[in-house]
């Protein structure tokens, strides 16, 4: 990219926490086991355990969703780690945006009560408010008085990836000088009950565990973060989305090409692989197809956050990018194969809608030795 | 930055489930209102909506993918690229503005089962999360048309369909696809009208925008889709081309939910960002297709901001035939924009007899030759989403 986008400010909520500092500690690294249904109410979704309205300043927090507490947390977060103002803002933010993914909340049981019903009472505008999918997006804006722009993906499990695209694009065209920009995914029943019967008829154990997440990035064209005294984290250098089923690769192959191609260097360049990988066999076979087509032989170590932190479908890309920095800071990495000779400075992260589209990127970290 | 042109359109509309049919009723001031048939809205206060005929055989969880797939079909064949499509030799880009998906569909279902005593069972969920409901939309069609590079699926309330366009721009514009197919859907929900009738944003009889009388939205059904190319790839193959796509300006309120910035701050903001894109005065604007909702919360703070940024020009309001279609409002808006560059004429706005003092726009109330070469469309939405897009037709003569 002919201007560098940095990345300034990380901010991302888990369901083993939101410290990014402790989550690169291996005693974080248990595998997140399939959530057992204790009651008909509980879901079988792992929930962030936090109390996110503590987390938040001022008032009004009654009738956002999860999804909006969770965002508006990581948001402040990340805008707190970029050594920016995290209480609402004085003044509007024309210069800055927000872009979530993030998917519809219609499958609540609050919704289907009131339409089995059929009470208007039921729908009140603020639960009809927070219907909208791109509630969440305006709640972190309106909080923050982010006016350049908000904008809400729900292409699925690639949109946190997505999102940090968009966000690189909307910055290359000067639309925004920084961007707040990942996902966040809230559990629902009806979506951990879909994801045990996609085990069950696939006959995974444990397949694909679902948990809460949401992982937000503040990118920033990067002259104008150190004009303002901020140190990049990381650059995000290249990325790629595609569909190609027809490739020998699949969608992986052509996603990673165009990443590797837009950041100017070779596979060989790729110190480690933060893997879209989530327990289904459909998507983790297609992954190992693509990256092995890319990268033959001499394919980097990989790692798969989910195995720890469940699939978080929106959120999940983002997460994992969150994740890469802490990890690639560290140098640390709970991967097979990784014995840590090796700085992490160039890493390829991924997300897959199984065999259906991918989507990848690559962050660039600070040099520094192994 | 690389030049981006229409070259291909598309549209489904309760006027008509063509692009000719459409802009011909248009032309008329036809109302595409009528009484909802789409669920039993008799428990509602309000029972009136655009629903776009035609489709009532087909199955409910299919709705909205029938009608986007229509407007797809057609945009890619006025492209001329049904063949090439059709061959699956080249590489297209997919962004898709919805903000239902088939909502429409689920519902059904869920009543279905109610009316059997039972719930939405895991696998019908899991089928809706695949194939109908938001990206499992996307990928659907993707997959269908054969599409294989980028996909993405835009939920930005009722700017959806605009912001899929702009982000296809964008993606033309830095050089990542010579070609992508931007398209916008929705269609009637149960849940969502009641929604809107729990916000007392319902007309009963008409949509009239910046009329003294406006009384609310109409909720309306459609889909449209536009091929937007690089005008280098465009020239290359020899397509025609409708318009170029000069500049797009997106912003946000931020100020809440439901109600817009009092001072039309976003929309302003919006409206600037997609001149000063377009490298174009105000004055060169020579229509506005609005917003125009026809509520009292939208309209004067629309009217208000158009003022300032544009002065004085020609304002047209499409919602008053076909009612409000959520996500593919903006986009069916930007269709109607390149033809009214292309025939040099303006829809009218109907149901539009005494212009509100404040709402202070030149609202057309008949068909008007466009007099210069560009048209700007103005959306907002849910959450204070805005997004202006403006066109232009260098070979439309002045006056």
């Amino acid at each position: 990219m002919a201007n560098p986008i940095a990345i300034t400010g990380v901010g991302l909520l888990t369901v083993k926490g939101d410290d990014l500092a402790t989550l690169v500690k291996p005693a974080m690294h248990t595998p997140l086991p399939v959530k057992e249904q204790e009651s008909p109410e509980e879901g079988l979704v792992w929930q962030v355990p936090l109390d996110l309205k503590a987390r938040l300043t001022g008032t009004g927090w009654r009738h956002h969703t999860r999804s909006a507490l969770m965002a508006c947390v990581a948001a402040q977060a990340a805008l707190r780690d970029a050594g920016m103002a995290f209480e609402p803002m004085d003044k509007a933010a024309e210069g800055m945006a927000v872009i979530l993914g993030y998917n519809t909340d219609i499958f609540s049981p609050a919704f289907q009560r009131a339409l089995k019903n059929q009470d208007l009472l039921e729908i009140t505008p603020p639960y009809f408010l927070s219907m909208s999918v791109n509630a969440v997006a305006s709640q972190v804006s309106i909080w923050l008085k982010i006016q350049g722009f908000a904008l809400t993906l729900t292409s699925g499990f690639t949109a946190g990836l997505e999102s940090l695209a968009a966000a690189a694009q909307a910055l290359e065209l000067g639309r925004a000088q920084a961007v707040l920009a990942g996902g966040v995914e809230e559990a629902t029943q009806p979506l951990g009950q879909s994801f045990a019967l996609q085990n069950q008829e696939a006959g995974h154990v444990p397949g694909v565990v679902p948990a809460e997440g949401c992982g937000l990035l503040l990118l920033e064209q990067e002259a104008l973060a150190r004009a303002r005294g901020a140190r990049p984290r990381a650059w995000l250098d290249g990325y790629g989305w595609a569909a190609a089923r027809g490739a020998a690769g699949g969608p992986f192959q052509t996603a990673i090409e165009l990443a590797l191609q837009q950041a100017g260097i070779g596979p060989e360049q790729i110190d480690i692989i933060f893997s879209a990988a989530n327990g289904d066999a459909v998507l983790d076979e297609a992954e190992a197809r693509g990256v092995s087509t890319v990268f033959g032989k001499h394919r980097p170590a990989s790692t798969a956050v989910k195995s720890w932190i469940g699939e978080t479908l929106h959120a999940g890309g983002s997460l994992a990018a969150a994740l890469a920095i802490g990890f690639g800071e560290q140098c640390v990495l709970p991967a097979p194969g990784w014995n840590g000779a090796r700085a992490m400075q160039r890493i390829l992260v991924l997300a897959a809608d199984r065999d259906r589209k991918a989507a990848a990127v690559i962050l660039r970290l600070p040099q520094r030795s192994a | 930055m690389i030049p981006v042109v229409v070259t291909g359109l598309g549209l489904v509309t309760p006027l008509g489930r063509t692009l000719g049919a459409s802009w011909e009723q248009l032309l008329l001031g036809t109302s595409g209102i009528g009484t909802v048939t789409r669920f039993d809205a008799s428990w509602l206060p309000v029972q009136i909506a655009a629903e776009i005929p035609g489709y009532a055989g087909y199955p409910a969880e299919l709705l909205a993918s029938t009608c986007v797939w229509d407007a797809v079909q057609q945009g890619i064949a006025d492209a001329g690229l049904t063949e090439a499509v059709a061959a699956r030799n080249f590489s297209m880009d997919w962004i898709l503005g919805t903000t239902r998906g088939e909502l429409y569909g689920f519902e059904q279902q869920c009543y279905a089962n109610w009316r059997q005593g039972t719930g939405f069972t895991p696998a019908q969920f899991r089928g809706f999360l695949q194939a109908n409901v938001s990206y499992g939309l996307l990928d659907d069609l993707g997959d269908r048309l054969g599409f294989q590079g980028q996909r993405t699926l835009v939920s930005n309330a009722c700017a959806s369909g605009a912001y899929a366009i702009a982000l296809g721009a964008d993606q033309i514009r830095l050089g990542r696809a010579e070609r992508v197919l931007c398209a916008a859907v929705d269609v009637l929900s149960e849940s969502y009208y009641a929604g809107f009738c729990g916000l007392r944003s319902l007309a009963p009889d008409a949509c009239r925008p910046f009329d003294r009388e406006r009384r609310g939205l109409v909720i309306g059904e459609a889909a449209a889709a536009i091929v937007l190319e690089s005008e280098v790839a465009a020239r290359r193959r020899g397509a025609r081309v409708w318009a170029t796509l000069a500049g797009t300006g997106w912003s946000c309120d931020a100020h809440h939910l439901a109600i817009p910035h009092p001072e039309g701050q976003g929309t302003m903001l919006a409206l600037r960002r997609a001149l000063a894109e377009a490298g174009m005065a105000a004055e060169a604007v020579a229509g506005v297709i609005a917003h125009g909702t026809g509520t009292w919360g939208n309209d004067p703070v629309e009217a208000r901001a158009i003022c300032r940024v544009l002065g004085k020009p020609p304002v047209t309001a499409p919602k008053s035939m076909l009612g409000h279609s959520m996500g593919a409002a903006s986009a069916v808006e930007a269709v109607i924009a390149v033809l009214a560059l292309e025939h040099g004429l303006l829809p009218p706005t109907i149901s539009h007899t005494q212009t509100d003092p404040e709402c202070p726009v030149d609202c057309v109330t008949a068909p008007r030759p466009l007099n210069g070469k560009a048209v700007l469309t103005n959306a907002s939405g849910f959450g204070g989403n805005n997004a202006c897009l403006i066109f232009t037709q260098e070979s439309r003569r002045d006056g």
